[in-house]
């Protein structure tokens, strides 16, 4: 446990080095980069420790060699780059708390630690957390880990097809990598890798919108997000659903950050764009997810016809191209065909038409969210709304709707696919549209919480003013 | 709108959030801790077949083996069949698992119903190589 914890420190340290080799992100406030960067250090050593998997040399010693390494090289790049970035650098922002935004942050930080040891209660009586743990993600991080890797290739064999031999790697490589530090593979581990997902995906969330909206909007956020049973609960699931709600609440609070920073705007959105391709590693809604962006950005781009919008997509590209040449790698190597695209056909398209999966598939989007958020939270989040409306219509989020059309493609790509899938529909949403939900639940919950606080402040503003 | 106004409703609206943020996990967490007894049978399940020392040894150096049940296992339906392969399969690994019997001399029968296994065993030419419980079985091939 101990040298689990200590692989995801190296992790972090690691992606601070790499993040601070980007000019202009040393203006964020330190939780926002300290959460950053264990999920930039994440996705490095995973991809490390995959090569290792491609090279045979997966062994646990090669792989902890090869981390220091990385991390090594990591430090002296940064202690190199550091007097550049310095001189490039504006006068940090520091913000003052004053006693009610200190009691938010207090109460915050309870709700997280009841939040996390009911976790890991939970983890105490289900040790192999959700089905698809087991099946999926922690089988193929065995494959990863036994024999010092030699069997890896085996998690993409046909006999498992029913274990989606085509899913990207960055979780299970991650936890094969715990294993190789912790010495075995223990239950442990992956349910430590899943909280951790679970807290960072608090903490970005809170850290951004502060950064975005302020400590009260922040709060809010954070408590709505533990407040969320159904996303509260899969803390310690150990599937790949909360580690990818992270990365693509990284791409979308990046992206808003860009839009708000203005001159750091190119590395940022190359940081988003590394985010939507780390998700891309981590399941594939992620890929579609980066393609949205990428339409929202050119067709931005092109609406406007400014150069600067158009460096954006070209900037979120190059940050993504590092992730998605890895994963190219991945299912051009090894990857088996995806059980989705090989029941599809040209007939599949006639299910377009069929009025009855249309209300059954909106049915159920309506039950997810009851499922997700629950009543009592649903209810509050209307209050705010419907508060933040009366108060005042005039203030915006720069960015927030560029936001939410890359949610509402990402959406709709799941209404699509479930609506020509050739499983029983009843029996697919059932298994799944919980977990598409959580993956989006966090940005949605930044995006709303930003624009009721954008909109509270403009009509405090009119207030004063008149 | 007023200052003091928004002031007054956000700090409510976090209250409440408060409220929900933390009565669900104590909730849950006071019912985990008066009843600790409990663990998921399926994490039981795995730990008697992984941590079997005969059937490890017996499957050491092996890529494949069969995988049989007495009942149909649908991986698009579920069920405890399904669920045993899963959880048989992840206990396993790096060994696979293969439902395709054709190829393979040696096979994990995981039966519902202990009464079934010596019935198939008879009707392959099978014998028990390893007895991991009750309904678990490693069998191979006879005359050897």
């Amino acid at each position: 446990m101990l040298f689990s914890i200590l692989a995801l420190l190296v992790s972090t340290g690691t992606g601070w080095c790499l993040l601070h080799l980007c000019a202009g992100v040393q203006n964020l406030p330190w939780l926002l980069r300290a959460v950053l960067s264990c999920g930039i250090g994440l996705v490095a050593n995973s991809i490390l420790m995959f090569c290792c998997l491609m090279l045979g040399i997966a062994d646990p010693v090669t792989v902890m060699i090869l981390d220091a390494c990385l991390f090594a090289g990591a430090i002296a790049l940064w202690l190199r780059a550091q007097p550049a970035i310095e001189a490039k650098l504006a006068t940090a922002t520091t913000t003052h708390r004053n006693g009610s935004d200190r009691a938010i942050a207090l109460a915050t930080s309870v709700a997280v630690a009841a939040s996390a040891f009911a976790s890991l209660l939970r983890y105490r009586a289900e040790p192999l957390g959700f089905w698809d743990g087991f099946a999926i993600w922690n089988l193929k991080a065995k494959f990863f880990y036994f024999a010092g890797g030699a069997h890896w290739e085996r998690a993409f064999s046909d006999i498992i097809t029913w274990s989606h031999n085509d899913y990207p790697f960055l979780l299970p490589a991650g936890v094969a990598r715990l294993w190789n530090y912790a010495g075995g593979a223990s239950t442990a581990a992956p349910a430590v890798f899943s909280l951790v997902f679970f807290l960072l995906s608090i903490a970005l969330a809170y850290g951004a919108l502060r950064q975005l909206a302020g400590e009260r909007a922040a709060g809010l956020c954070a408590l709505a997000l533990l407040a969320s049973p159904a996303f509260a609960g899969q803390a310690v699931w150990q599937v790949a659903d909360i580690p990818l709600a992270f990365y693509l609440l990284g791409a979308v609070c990046l992206l808003l950050l860009a839009k708000q920073e203005g001159a750091a705007t190119t590395t940022l959105t190359r940081l988003a764009g590394f985010f939507a391709g780390a998700g891309a590693l981590t399941k594939n809604e992620g890929l579609l997810f980066a393609l949205a962006i990428v339409v929202v950005l050119a067709a931005g781009a092109r609406k406007k016809n400014e150069s600067s919008e158009s460096s954006d997509w070209l900037a979120f590209a190059q940050g993504a191209a590092g992730p998605l040449f890895v994963l190219a790698i991945m299912k051009l190597g090894y990857a088996g065909e995806s059980d989705l695209a090989a029941d599809f056909g040209v007939h599949s398209l006639a299910r377009l038409l069929e009025v009855g999966r249309h209300t059954t598939i909106m049915a159920s989007f309506g039950q997810t969210l009851l499922v997700l958020a629950g009543w009592p939270l649903l209810v509050v989040l209307a209050g705010v709304a419907l508060w933040s409306r009366f108060a005042a219509t005039t203030g915006t989020v720069a960015g927030l709707p560029i936001a939410a059309a890359i949610l509402a493609i990402q959406l709709l790509g799941y209404y699509g696919v479930y609506l020509v899938t050739e499983r029983d529909l009843a029996w697919h949403l059932g298994t799944s549209n919980l977990r598409l939900f959580v993956q989006l639940w966090p940005s949605f919950l930044v995006l709303f919480f930003a624009q009721t606080a954008a909109q509270a402040s403009a009509g405090v503003d009119a207030s004063d003013g008149a | 709108m007023n200052a003091r106004v928004t002031g007054v409703v956000s700090t409510s609206i976090a209250v409440l959030l408060w409220l929900l943020a933390v009565v669900g996990p104590a909730y849950e967490s006071r019912h985990r801790l008066e009843s600790e007894a409990h663990v998921d049978p399926g994490a039981h399940y795995v730990a008697i077949i992984a941590n079997h020392p005969q059937l490890s040894d017996a499957l050491r150096d092996r890529d494949v083996i069969g995988y049989v049940s007495d009942e149909e296992i649908d991986i698009r339906v579920g069920g405890p069949a399904q669920a045993r392969y899963y959880l048989s399969q992840f206990a396993l690994a790096p060994v696979l698992l293969d439902l395709d019997l054709e190829a393979h001399e040696l096979r994990l029968l995981n039966f519902a119903r202990s009464e079934a296994i010596d019935p198939y065993l008879n009707r392959n030419r099978l014998r028990r190589l390893v007895d991991v419980s009750d309904n678990i079985v490693l069998a191979g091939p006879r005359g050897r």
